[in-house]
C-alpha cells in the first residue's frame, strides 16, 4: 500500500536538464585582428575574417553553439592565411627591391599607375 | 606555427609578448624614421598596382608615419578609415591582453559583438567604393 504513495524523485533529470543549458564560453571571434589585416596584409582574406566574426556572434546568439565554433576556426584560418601572405608579399618586395631585380614589367607598372602612389 | 602563434604554458606566452612588443616598437621607430612616400622598400600595394584603384588600406603607410608625425589632417588625406579604426584596435588590444579580470566585458559585447563586425564589413565596403569615385 505504501508504494502507492512514492513517487520517485524527479532530481537528477532537472539536474541534467540544467547542465545542458549551461551555454559554453563564446569563442573568440578575430574581429580586431582581422580589420588589422584588411589594412595592412591582404585585404580579400581580410574580409573573409571580418565576415565570419559577424557570423561567430550571430550564431552564438542564436544557440548554434557548434557552428558559431566553426566559424571562429573559419575566421581564425583566414586572418592567419592573410597575415601569412601579407608577411610573404613584404618579405618579398624587400628583397626585389633592394637587390635591383625588379621585373621590367612591374616598373612600366609603377611608372604608368601608381606614380606618387604607395601603399 | 600553431604552437609559436598559440602557446600554452606561461613561459612560451612570456616570450611571444616580448617578441612581438620589441617587433612593434620597431616598427614604429621604422615608420617614424624613414618616409613610405620617398622610400621605395616600404611594400606598395598589390591591388592597387594592378587595377589602378585604392583598396580600402592603401595610404595606411602614410597614414602610420603621419600620426607619428602628430599630423592628424594628412593621415586623414592618405586614409580616413585608419585614422578612425586606430583607437578601436587599440581597445581591441587592451580587452584581449590587458583586461586579465574581464572588467569590461560588456565594453567587449558592445564594440567587438555582432552588430560592430557587420558594421565594420559595410564601412569598409562603403569607404572602398567611395574613395574610388573621385
Amino acid at each position: 500500500m505504501e508504494d502507492q504513495y512514492f513517487t520517485p524523485p524527479p532530481v537528477p533529470e532537472q539536474k541534467a536538464e540544467a547542465v545542458e543549458e549551461i551555454p559554453p564560453l563564446k569563442p573568440n571571434n578575430w574581429l580586431w585582428q582581422s580589420i588589422v589585416v584588411t589594412l595592412c596584409c591582404c585585404v580579400p582574406f581580410g574580409i573573409a575574417g571580418i565576415v565570419y566574426a559577424a557570423k561567430v556572434d550571430v550564431l552564438y546568439f542564436n544557440g548554434r553553439y557548434t557552428e558559431a565554433e566553426a566559424a571562429a576556426r573559419s575566421a581564425r584560418r583566414w586572418t592567419l592565411a592573410a597575415f601569412i601572405i601579407g608577411i610573404i608579399a613584404a618579405v618579398l618586395w624587400i628583397t626585389v627591391m633592394s637587390t635591383g631585380n625588379m621585373p621590367q614589367y612591374m616598373e612600366k607598372i609603377i611608372e604608368n599607375n601608381a606614380s606618387g602612389y604607395n601603399f | 606555427m600553431t604552437f609559436i602563434l598559440f602557446p600554452v604554458n606561461k613561459g612560451a606566452k612570456i616570450t611571444l609578448s616580448v617578441i612581438v612588443s620589441i617587433m612593434f616598437v620597431a616598427v614604429l621607430i621604422l615608420f617614424y624614421r624613414f618616409d613610405p612616400e620617398a622610400e621605395l622598400l616600404f611594400p606598395k600595394c598589390p591591388f592597387l598596382l594592378f587595377t589602378g584603384y585604392e583598396c580600402p588600406g592603401c595610404g595606411s603607410q602614410r597614414a602610420i608615419h603621419s600620426l607619428l608625425h602628430f599630423k592628424i589632417g594628412a593621415a586623414w588625406r592618405y586614409n580616413a578609415f585608419m585614422v578612425l579604426v586606430v583607437p578601436y584596435l587599440f581597445l581591441g588590444i587592451y580587452l584581449e591582453y590587458f583586461d586579465r579580470r574581464k572588467r569590461h566585458s560588456r565594453l567587449k559585447s558592445l564594440f567587438f559583438g555582432r552588430w560592430s563586425a557587420m558594421t565594420i564589413f559595410i564601412v569598409i565596403i562603403v569607404y572602398w567604393v567611395l574613395r574610388n569615385l573621385n
